[in-house]
């Protein structure tokens, strides 16, 4: 009997736990639903209509305007162009972030002010990056109008062959700011001891970057592979302002490509190809996650 | 073989700009010796500790390591190893590599350094672990981790710098046993940093107490406690500490009685009330207010004595063989 009781009280207490556990979630239940999950569910939904020029008339044609978009050229093309921007931005961006980072990370005087300036590219807009990329490269009022050695002399952004290196250029230099604070912080987080005990253990500079000072930021290089993976693969700007996509259509990648499907007529095709890019974005990053997850040290 | 080496401070100074952390410090360890470096925080102690190692350079003074001068000489190069508070480990390593870090280096052959880090390893009972990466063991383990990392490069001096003060209390008595039988194994100068004077008496063949950055008395534990060199030394060794008042036969003398050297007695020099007991099981702690003394004085007694009521008068007696006396404006032992 007296077991019952108890059994009824704490079932109803943890009925009262459960409801008040949800008060709690349901503010950030309410905005997810309304501001992401509800609007992915409708692109999706719009990717299995066909319309009219005027965007009305809507026909339900199942998967296959999916079948045709994602199969045909422009969604591979756009794929290319953004993997092309993805291969020039994000090792560049990793690479000059850590090196910035490590000539940083000293106790010297003054070194505030080069760690400010390093990161300063963060509080850029990519409009102000882009303009300074095109005053320094553009064809007619460039600082430097000449073309890439080996590909010829137009100018870089006036190129097909050269156009999205031109275009990487401006969003490599914004994310400099960011990569370098984020690595900052993680060689800032390593132990002063560690690093002394290395220095007695007698590794020379080289080779303590390589075998200690690397491993021990590896969370931290591995959240800003996919945090820049995923800068490039959603990147529109310095496109649209540098390139407008051209020349001939070198520089459509994938967001371009779903930019320029914005007409009424061209919805359904924009819906599927953004569906295609949220795809690609979650492979990848899963692919990253699994791939580099087994050569990061989350150490104590 | 295994080499050993003194190690020689000779008006050896270290400034911060306007701070000096060490001053004009001069001190020889023996060949073999285990040697404490004790004092509060911020005495130098561990400065001193880390210009052996080579992490802090020398404002002024000589340092050798055996014959060798080694002021200018690297950290990796001067033959010595350091285990740290915080053990510092490397974590993205097994405990194996994590050992044999000082020998891949040093290019010590490959057959050579496995029979060291077995050997390092059966010393400190880590082969269980050697394939654990360290966030995977107890504070314990990473702290034999640590020295084992020291004893397998050999080196002449072994450096320690409050190793034990991140372990529990029993852990650090069974530890503070088993770096006294290490010492004896190794047979090599250790020099062992500690704020804790029960480490320092403990372990230590001989103790040199600092303060403020400078040496106050370096002597065996039974040197510094039965015949403190000042009123500092007095003080910082002993628990509690020894009772000091202002000699009231020389005014510029301070006379200082140790608690367990004092007894109540009718005919006793000292006049005081009692302020309170505190009873310990196996001794009894009485604070006595004494006229003119700067706190309450301590008197140890055995537990099965009745202790007077807080407030009764009092007097104390000393046994006037272990009545310590020092110069007043000095602090130094007369």
């Amino acid at each position: 009997m007296i077991a019952r009781q108890e059994a009824t009280v704490s079932d109803s207490g943890r009925l009262r736990e459960a409801l008040t556990a949800l008060a709690f979630i349901a503010p950030s239940l309410v905005v997810f639903w309304a501001f992401s999950f509800y609007p992915f569910q409708q692109l999706i939904l719009r990717g299995l209509y066909r319309n009219n020029a005027s965007g009305t008339n809507l026909r339900w044609v199942g998967w296959e305007q999916y079948g045709d978009v994602l199969a045909g050229n422009e969604f591979r093309d756009g794929l290319w162009h953004s993997m092309q921007f993805v291969l020039f931005t994000v090792p560049a961006g990793l690479v000059l972030g850590t090196v910035l980072a490590v000539a940083a990370n000293r106790r010297l005087r003054g070194i505030k002010v080069f760690q400010t300036i390093f990161s300063s590219t963060i509080a850029t807009s990519t409009a102000v990056a882009s303009v300074v990329f095109l005053v320094l490269i553009n064809q007619q009022i460039g600082v430097y109008q000449g073309g890439v050695p080996g590909f010829g002399s137009q100018a870089i952004l006036e190129n097909p062959s050269t156009a999205m290196f031109g275009v990487s250029l401006s969003a490599i230099w914004q994310n400099l700011g960011l990569s370098f604070v984020i690595v900052l912080a993680g060689l800032q987080a390593i132990p002063q001891e560690v690093e002394e005990a290395a220095t007695l253990d007698g590794y020379g500079p080289v080779r303590r970057f390589f075998r200690i000072t690397l491993p021990m930021i590896s969370p931290v290089l591995l959240f800003l592979v996919v945090v820049l993976v995923i800068f490039a693969l959603q990147a529109f700007a310095p496109i649209e302002l540098l390139t407008s996509g051209g020349p001939a259509r070198s520089t459509e990648t994938l967001v371009y490509k779903i930019f320029e499907r914005q007409t009424p007529d061209l919805l359904g095709e924009g819906a599927v190809l953004s569906v295609g890019l949220f795809g690609v974005t979650f492979l990848v990053t899963l692919g990253q996650f699994l791939l580099l997850e087994r050569r990061v040290h989350y150490g104590s | 073989m295994r080499s050993v080496a003194s190690v020689t401070f000779t008006g050896v100074t270290k400034r911060y700009g306007d701070v000096t952390a060490v001053d004009d410090l001069d001190l020889d360890v023996a060949d073999g010796e285990f040697m404490v470096l004790l004092g509060p925080s911020g005495c130098g102690k561990s400065t001193a500790l880390r210009m052996i190692a080579g992490l802090e350079s020398i404002t002024e003074g000589s340092l050798r390591i055996g014959d060798r001068v080694v002021n200018g000489v690297i950290p990796a190069k001067r033959d010595v190893s350091l285990v740290f508070q915080s053990y510092a480990l490397y974590p993205h390593m097994s405990v194996a590599k994590n050992i044999e870090s000082p020998l891949l280096n040093r290019k010590v052959a490959t057959a050579e350094r496995k029979t060291r880090l077995a050997e390092a390893a059966r010393m400190l009972g880590l082969e269980p672990y050697l394939d654990r990466k360290p966030g995977e063991l107890s504070g314990g383990q990473r702290q034999r981790v640590a020295l084992a990392r020291a004893v397998v490069s050999r080196p002449a001096v072994f450096l320690m710098d409050e190793p034990l003060s991140n372990l529990d209390a029993k852990l650090r008595t069974q530890t503070r046993a088993e770096l006294v039988d290490l010492h004896r194994r190794l047979g090599t100068t250790f020099v062992y940093v500690t704020h804790d004077q029960v480490e320092a008496m403990t372990m230590a063949d001989r103790i040199a107490v600092m303060s403020d950055g400078r040496l106050r008395q370096v002597g065996t534990s039974r040197e510094v406690y039965d015949t403190p060199a000042d009123l500092f030394v007095a003080g910082f060794i002993g628990t509690p500490p020894m009772n000091v008042a202002p000699d009231p036969a020389d005014a510029g003398a301070i006379v200082g009685v140790r608690p367990e050297h004092l007894s109540i007695s009718d005919a006793g020099e000292y006049a005081g009330r009692v302020h309170q007991t505190e009873w310990l099981g196996h001794e009894a702690i009485l604070r006595v207010t004494i006229e003119g003394a700067p706190t309450d004085w301590m008197v140890r007694l055995p537990s099965g004595f009745e202790p007077p009521a807080p407030g009764a008068p009092i007097r104390l007696a000393a046994d006037p063989a272990r009545v310590h006396r020092f110069d007043a404006t000095t602090g130094l032992r007369t």
